[in-house]
């Protein structure tokens, strides 16, 4: 892609995670940044060399140039930018202004060939449209909050940014559809997304299992009612369990950690029920771990592979990035920090190859770094303060 | 049909369950003709409950805006049928296993004799490559074994994985996507089409990413916080006067600043410890006790409209009953209603983009095996499927190889 041009004025995770997809494959990525720089900047600690953890992961080979939206400047070096690119990433929000303000018309007329992401919290329509949002009022809007902790407890968040990530995913796939559909059409155009549409869309399953069903039972339906899933302690961590193969592979499980009697217990007939996804799960953890909580976790995971059953340990950010299976999918890559030395990131999740050479792996940009350079190319004076 | 922006694509999805037949989905939202092949015994996820008017509501919402074919892979007619189609697609998408697709004789090698400009999906759990290559995966593995369990939770807890097991395989599906896009994208350069791939494992991390790199700056791993976030103050549930929670975020120092004043409490402004996001982190204790005081003098309705009018992140936390009749919901297509025999009207999660130029649809699901003939006859092939004759055969309570050959 590294004819592609994307302008990036969307600070944050969801614009910044969609232009890192084209960044990854070669994109050019202009971050647009106010003088006191994307909000992210300032999200920490943890900060590292000065810059915080999130603009380090989500900024890694692109440029920033700044721009004061209350410099009169400002609309000129805008529709010079506009003229010259073909993504236009825009997280809209109440206090940031829009480009539309400044430049009066819309960026689509100025490029027939843009294709102008608009991210908002709600979308474009309905009652709620226009309303301040983010992570966490998406995860509580959507009722992703249910799906954590009790429902009598104070609500709880997931702690990865799923509105976020998820609404910089949908992103790409729109610029990236709309890109394949210009070449066809030679026109580019509008594409709406929000952190709360992209959250129902993920929820879609929830949704129709709670619509109409023939009966209240079965996956999902009980869900919020089950309780936290917390794995099955062993004695130094924990795992998952999951004997899809059938009875006899869970019987040979509990021979081989010492649930030789559960096969018989009357409690446990409905074996199915009371593993993995099933509604008894909470009443059978105490039995199951009884046993467990006295094993080594890689004695668990043995005796559940042997016996023809899944099992897992669950992992922290530690002991994940340290897993074999990790560096045989190429899961993380090393990149240039701003100052000296190198961190490491996750890399690009799929694997594609492109014509054109892989890019190298740049620092995430300091605030303003190409503002000069960015200008001066693209046919407006830098001005003298930035 | 649509109109969408990958008019004129078509799309072979021969994979099974979530993870693939989820971008299936998305790539007919887009546009693309889909044909989702099963085979005579039914894609596994008809097993999964709930279904309504006794068909499966999971397989509905996975398999949105497809046409359905059913064609037996080990038949020697319906495979060359299969082949039939793989020769006109410009992607296939598969989950199964590494191996399974050579034994079917439908992997890449024989898609790209036929059909060099073929952009061929394959995703797995954990790779197609190092120790746990065999191992299957679905979404409750996948949380566990990335670490997403050790970010939610109470503080001080042991970390809990989140109980809808669809949302990692839904974003592998997302994944999934973005790869056969890309790959698309490269053959408008190169005309020449390639293998792409990804895992349950690799979208998982890139779903963590950012709390990945907490560890990565620091050495110490994240844990869980309850409702709050590491890095941004104040972004939490608080408690309010009526008894309910309010979802609150201030993210950016303009927001802090609204913030201030809507709630009436300026001083905060002027306080050193509370000057700038870091500062506010580091003093979340003394910042989060004076605002549990402040919320709790007021009902949560009014903490939304006061936040939300100065522009300041605010929302009540809602549940599946307060969405379903919401007029933003509907107004603003989250939730779709489709019409569709046997199941009727079906609620779905609705398009999560909007697309000026060329509009998307949500169109129903097919019944199994629907559009069997009718894709045939496209094709000039045979099939032996006749449509309406399918059943969903009754569960094998042992089913002795079951998982064998299913999801990745």
């Amino acid at each position: 892609m590294k004819d592609i041009v994307v302008l990036e004025a969307a600070e944050g995770i969801a614009g910044p995670v969609c232009g890192l997809q084209f960044a990854d494959l070669g994109a050019r990525v202009i971050k647009i940044e106010p003088p006191e720089g994307d909000r992210s900047r300032g999200w920490g600690p943890p900060f590292l060399d000065g810059d915080s953890a999130p603009f380090i992961a989500l900024n890694r080979n692109k440029e920033s140039a700044v721009i004061d939206w209350s410099d009169e400047l400002a609309p000129r070096r805008l529709r010079a930018l506009v003229a010259a690119a073909d993504v236009l990433v825009e997280h809209e929000r109440p206090l940031v202004k829009s480009w539309r303000e400044i430049l009066v018309e819309e960026p689509t007329a100025i490029n027939e060939r843009l294709v102008h992401l608009r991210i908002s919290a709600n979308g474009p329509e309905g009652p709620l449209a226009g309303q301040a949002g983010s992570e966490l009022t998406a995860q509580a809007m959507s009722g992703y909050w249910r799906l954590l902790g009790r429902p009598q407890d104070p609500p709880l968040r997931h702690g990865a940014e799923l509105a976020e990530i998820g609404t910089g995913l949908f992103g790409y796939q729109a610029a990236l559809a709309a890109l394949i559909s210009r070449e066809k059409s030679g026109k580019g155009q509008v594409v709406h997304l929000s952190l709360l549409g992209s959250l129902m869309t993920y929820a879609t399953i929830l949704t129709a299992s709670m619509n109409q069903p023939d009966d209240w039972v079965g996956f999902h339906l009980l869900n919020i009612l089950w309780p936290p899933d917390t794995g099955y302690r062993t004695a130094d961590g924990k795992v998952t369990l999951e004997f899809r193969r059938g009875r006899q592979v869970w019987v040979e499980f509990c021979n081989r950690v010492g649930l030789d009697a559960l096969p018989d217990d009357p409690r446990f007939k409905d074996w199915r029920a009371t593993i993995y996804t099933g509604d008894l799960v909470g009443e059978a953890k105490p039995v199951y771990e009884e046993a467990l909580s006295a094993l080594p976790t890689l004695e668990v995971l043995a005796a559940a592979m042997e016996a023809g059953g899944t099992s897992v340990p669950h992992a922290t950010m530690a002991t994940i990035s340290a897993h074999p299976q990790v560096e045989s999918v190429g899961a993380f890559t090393s990149v240039p920090l701003a100052t000296t030395g190198r961190v490491r990131q996750v890399a690009s999740p799929f694997r594609v190859a492109m014509p054109e050479e892989a890019p190298p792996h740049r620092a995430s940009p300091p605030l303003g770094a190409q503002t000069e350079a960015v200008f001066a190319e693209f046919g407006a004076n830098p001005h003298p303060s930035s | 049909m649509t109109t969408g922006p990958l008019a004129g694509v078509t799309v072979l999805d021969i994979s099974q369950a979530a993870v693939g037949p989820w971008a299936g989905m998305l790539l007919g939202q887009l546009g693309a003709d889909v044909i989702k092949l099963e085979p005579p015994a039914g894609d596994l996820i008809h097993y999964v409950k709930p279904t309504q008017n006794g068909l499966g509501t999971t397989y509905a919402t996975m398999n949105l805006n497809k046409r359905g074919v059913i064609l037996d892979l080990k038949d020697p007619q319906d495979r060359a049928a299969a082949l039939a189609l793989a020769k006109k697609a410009d992607v296939v998408i598969e989950n199964f296993r590494p191996g399974v697709v050579e034994r079917l004789g439908i992997d890449y090698a024989a898609v790209r004799a036929l059909n060099p400009r073929v952009v061929y999906c394959s995703v797995t759990g954990f790779g197609r490559t190092g120790p746990m290559k065999d191992m299957g995966c679905t979404d409750q593995h996948a949380q566990a074994f990335c670490g997403y369990g050790a970010l939610n939770g109470e503080p001080e807890g042991t970390g809990e994985l989140m109980r809808y097991y669809a949302h990692h395989d839904l974003t592998t599906a997302m994944i999934v996507t973005q790869a056969v896009l890309s790959g698309l994208w490269a053959r408008e350069r190169t005309g020449e089409g390639q293998q792409v791939e990804t895992s349950m494992l690799q979208a998982g991390l890139a779903l963590q990413r950012v709390r990945l790199m907490e560890y990565f700056t620091t050495g110490i791993a994240p844990t869980p916080q309850g409702s709050a976030i590491s890095y941004c103050a104040p972004d939490q549930a608080f408690l309010c006067g009526d008894a309910r929670h309010v979802a609150v975020s201030v993210t950016s120092e303009p927001e802090w600043r609204a913030f201030c004043a809507a709630a009436g409490l300026p001083e905060l402004e002027a306080d050193p410890r509370f000057a700038r996001n870091a500062d506010r982190v580091r003093h979340r204790g003394a910042l989060v006790a004076i605002l549990a005081e402040r919320f709790a003098a007021a009902p949560a309705p009014w903490w939304v409209k006061k936040l939300n009018a100065a522009g300041v992140p605010a929302s009540l936390y809602f549940d599946y009953e307060q969405q379903r009749h919401h007029a933003h919901f509907h107004e603003g297509g989250m939730i779709v209603e489709v019409e569709k025999e046997p199941w009727g009207t079906l609620a779905v999660g609705g398009l999560p983009w909007r697309f000026d130029g060329t509009p998307c649809a949500v169109e129903p699901p097919p019944f199994p095996g629907e559009h069997t003939q009718q894709v045939a006859a496209e094709y000039g092939v045979s099939a032996k499927h006749q449509p309406g004759s399918w059943r969903l055969p009754p569960r094998d309570p042992e089913p002795a190889a079951a998982g064998k050959e299913k999801k990745a």
